[in-house]
Formats: structure tokens, sequence, C-alpha cells
């Protein structure tokens, strides 16, 4: 509505520049149009454009609308790592069919819930980790138009259901990280829950030849040990995460990355 | 565990066996042992959760960690002893770059031989007077190897952690070669003292054991 109001007012005030800014014939009776609904992200789409251009003389224009909005909703984390008694943050993404790629759209997603409340429970997308276990985690969203711009006379309405797996173990704090210890794996860490007797290690994927560096303070005192790549002006720099979380039989790490890779100077 | 669930068979096999020659009598008698049998199944079961969980009904929880990270090696080995002789052993080997570490356990009861040979190693003064044990500061850079051995140990109502920590290499000025010398002296006479339990604890993991079903449960320690 805003668009088409602002629209309006451009005609009416011979303000004749497209959305480029480029100057438009002021005879311009007719050419194409795209309106959008700015108030309505979530729906996406408007099933009829009708664009009165003059009333005064009766000349009106129709046109069909594309539909777009979000594609498939998919879960930024999958599988969600959690420790017994803890919470993480879910969110659903997607990609916009109106451009604007990846998109956070779990405003739209009021009702979420777990398979197993048992082992791990849903406030909203805040998920908490009960019990050691494995369940699934699902959201649904409002009912809006998802799905790929096209040519339609009408927008069809969904609603979108993505779930992910939610681990939930026990808490891994970083012990040590090894920096051109091993030949075979220039970098990795060994994390443990000292409570347990917990201890698990895992080799990075990093390019050889890099150098060791210190960076940082941790908790436990002392800088981390990191490894560095260079090449050229770019410089690679990856440290082993202080926290993990590993199953609850101390078998293997249940959350995602081991590792952060900062870039400086790199296209 | 297992020696619960033999347990409680032994005493279905001899209900089963009482004779009467009053049919519905043996009925009833049948009626009542099976309700007897049911409720000590249940009580043994309830029995092994506790002891599990609880440190006053353990004899000793042993754990010993061995991370070779020149070769890519994380062991860690746990074991739970109850005061009968029954025992859960847990055997885990990461090799890399596998991400996953096996795991194989064992349940079953000492024999006596080695039962006595356990308490004697636990009542022995010198290990009874070790220091608590103190973990190093984390994280350890660049350790090429290091190994912890931990032991509880229920002492009346508290449960003593005693253990130590070894490793090689590693910078002058870092953790653990920056560890107070105290501490250090401390794990140094723990290793000493603790040597007769490590060499127990390889003693029944050289031993043929056949693995078990059950789950993992730390040792105990979750």
């Amino acid at each position: 509505v805003a668009s088409w109001l602002a629209w309006q007012y451009g005609f009416r005030n011979q303000i004749h520049d497209d959305k480029d800014g480029h100057a438009m014939p002021v005879d311009l009776t007719s050419g194409a149009y795209r309106l959008r609904d700015l108030t309505d992200t979530a729906a996406g789409g408007l099933y009829e454009g009708k664009v009165i251009v003059d009333k005064t003389y009766g000349h009106a224009t129709y046109g069909c609308m594309i539909c777009c909005g979000p594609e498939f909703a998919l879960m930024e984390f999958d599988p969600l790592g959690l420790v017994v008694s803890g919470s993480g943050n879910q969110q659903v993404q997607t990609t916009n069919s109106c451009g604007g790629g990846q998109q956070t759209v779990s405003g739209d997603f009021p009702t979420w819930w777990t398979d197993n409340t048992a082992i791990a429970t849903a406030n909203r997308n805040q998920i908490h980790g009960v019990a050691s276990g494995t369940t699934n985690h699902n959201a649904q969203s409002i009912p809006m138009y998802w799905g790929f711009r096209e040519n339609a006379s009408s927008c069809p309405q969904s609603q979108q259901r993505p779930n992910a797996s939610t681990n939930v173990g026990q808490s891994m704090e970083l012990v040590g990280a090894t920096c051109n210890a091993n030949p075979s794996f220039p970098y990795g860490g060994n994390w443990a829950h000292p409570a347990s007797n917990c201890f698990l290690s895992e080799p990075f994927a990093v390019p050889n030849g890099g150098a060791c560096v210190e960076v940082g303070t941790l908790p436990g005192g002392g800088p981390k040990n990191c490894y560095q790549t260079k090449v050229g002006s770019c410089v690679t720099t990856y440290c082993a995460v202080n926290a993990r979380i590993a199953d609850s039989a101390c078998t293997r790490f249940i959350d995602q990355a081991g590792y952060t890779a900062t870039k400086v100077g790199c296209p | 565990m297992t020696r619960d669930r033999s347990a409680a068979s032994t005493i279905v096999q001899s209900g089963s066996g009482t004779k009467a020659s009053d049919a519905s009598l043996r009925i009833t008698i049948k009626q009542v042992l099976t309700v007897s049998v049911l409720l000590f199944i249940a009580c043994a079961q309830s029995a092994a959760a506790q002891d599990r969980t609880n440190h006053g009904a353990l004899l000793v929880r042993i754990s010993e960690v061995t991370i070779d990270n020149e070769h890519g090696v994380t062991a860690t080995d746990c074991m739970l002893v109850l005061p009968d002789g029954g025992f859960h052993l847990e055997r885990r080997k990461q090799k890399l770059p596998n991400p996953t570490a096996s795991l194989k356990i064992f349940e079953s009861s000492l024999d006596t031989e080695r039962f006595q040979q356990l308490r004697d190693i636990l009542n022995d003064d010198t290990l009874q007077n070790l220091p608590p044990y103190a973990l190093p500061t984390f994280p350890m850079n660049n350790l090429p190897w290091f190994s912890d051995l931990e032991a509880e140990i229920p002492r009346g109502p508290t449960v003593k952690r005693v253990g130590y920590w070894v490793w090689r290499g590693g910078a002058s000025d870092r953790s653990p070669n920056s560890t107070p010398d105290d501490i250090k002296r401390s794990w140094q006479e723990s290793e000493t003292a603790l040597r007769p339990l490590l060499d127990w604890f390889h003693g029944v993991e050289a031993l043929r054991l056949t693995s078990s079903d059950s789950k993992s449960n730390m040792c105990g320690a979750l």
C-alpha cells in the first residue's frame, strides 16, 4: 500500500522517475510495473494488481501479479547441540524469491515443539536440554506464501514445518590445542568434561604449512594456541573453540564446528 | 548389572521347585512366589540403579586417560567396583582422524583373589593419606602426550578423590609445566602411591572379558 501511494503520488505530482532514477516520458500511459506490499513481507505477493493512472478520463490498467516470498524453511543448526539444563536458540532461515538472499524468518514461526520432552523442550525458538539423548525439534509457520517467483492469479498460502535434530549431551571444555605436533594433522584440539573423565579429540581440516600463534586469553589463564596460514595478503587464523558438547556416552562430539576461522586481508 | 539379573534368576528356579499336594494351594503358593520374585527383581534393579549413582555404595571408581597427540590416539578407560565385587568397565579409544571413539563395556564380578588384592591396595595407609587431586590449569598448549589417573574412594560419608597428571613436552611457562611446585610434588607422590592400583586395573583390563550390551554410565560419574 505504501508503494502504491508513493507511486500514485509520483504521477500526480509529475515525478516521472523509475526505480533506478531514470526519467520517464511525461506522456507515459502504460508500461510494466511491480507492486510490493511493504506491510506484509510474510504474505509475499498480491493476487491482483490494479493501478488507476487517471481517474478523470477513466484510464485504468490491470495486471497479473507475481507471487514471490520465502522459498524453503530450514533450521540454522542441524543438529542443535545442547548440554543438560542448557538452552540454545534456533533460527529458521530461507532464501527469498523476491531477492535479498538468505533471510531469518523465525518471527513467522510462532509454534515450536519437540518430539520428546523428556530430552528437550521448546519455548518458541529457544530449545532447552532436559536429559541426555536425541530428539527432533519442530516449528510451524503462520499461513503465508512459500515458493518460487512465478506468475499467478493467486498466491497460495501454506504453513511450513521445518525440523532438526536435537542432541543433548555433556559440556566439554578445551583442555589443549596442538599445533604442528602431528605431521598428518597440523592443528587440532582436546576437550574434556573433567567431572566424568570424558576426553575427546578432533583434528581440523586446515591447510599445511601454517604457523603456531597464541591468541587471546582464556578463562583458565594463558593464551590459546591457534594456527595461522598466509597466502599473499590473506591471513587466516584457525582457533579451537573453548566449549563443545559430547554425547552422554563420550564417543563423539554432537555440536558442529570445533574451530573458528578468521580471515584478514582476503578477497 | 548382570550380577543382579543372575541373582533374580536363581530365586525363580528355587521357587518353581516348590511341591504341594493340594492343587489350589500350589497355585496360591505359586502366585505368592511370583509376586515375591517380581518384588525382589524390582528391589534388585532399584538397588543396582542406586549403586551406580550412590558413591556411598561403591568400593572404588578408577579412571585413566591417555592422549597421544603425536600419534592421534585418545584412550579413556574407567571402572566402577561395587562392595560385593561386581564391576562395570568402560573402554574408549579414538584414533584420529576418526571423529568417533569406540566404546566397549564389560560387566562381571571379581574373583576372590583379585577382590582381596583390591581391598588390600585401598586399605594401604599410603594411599589413604594422599592429598586430594588437583587438576592442572586448562588449556595446555602443544603437549605431545599427557595422561591422567584418578580414583574415587569412599571415606566415611564423603568420597576422596586422588590422582595425578603426567605429561611430556610443552612450554616451560605454560600449563602444566607452570603448575605450582607443591601440586607437582603431590602428583609425583600420588603416582608412586597409586602404582599398585594402576597395575591392578591394567590386570583386570587384560582379562578375557565378554563385552556387555549395557549402556554407558561413565562408571557412575553421570
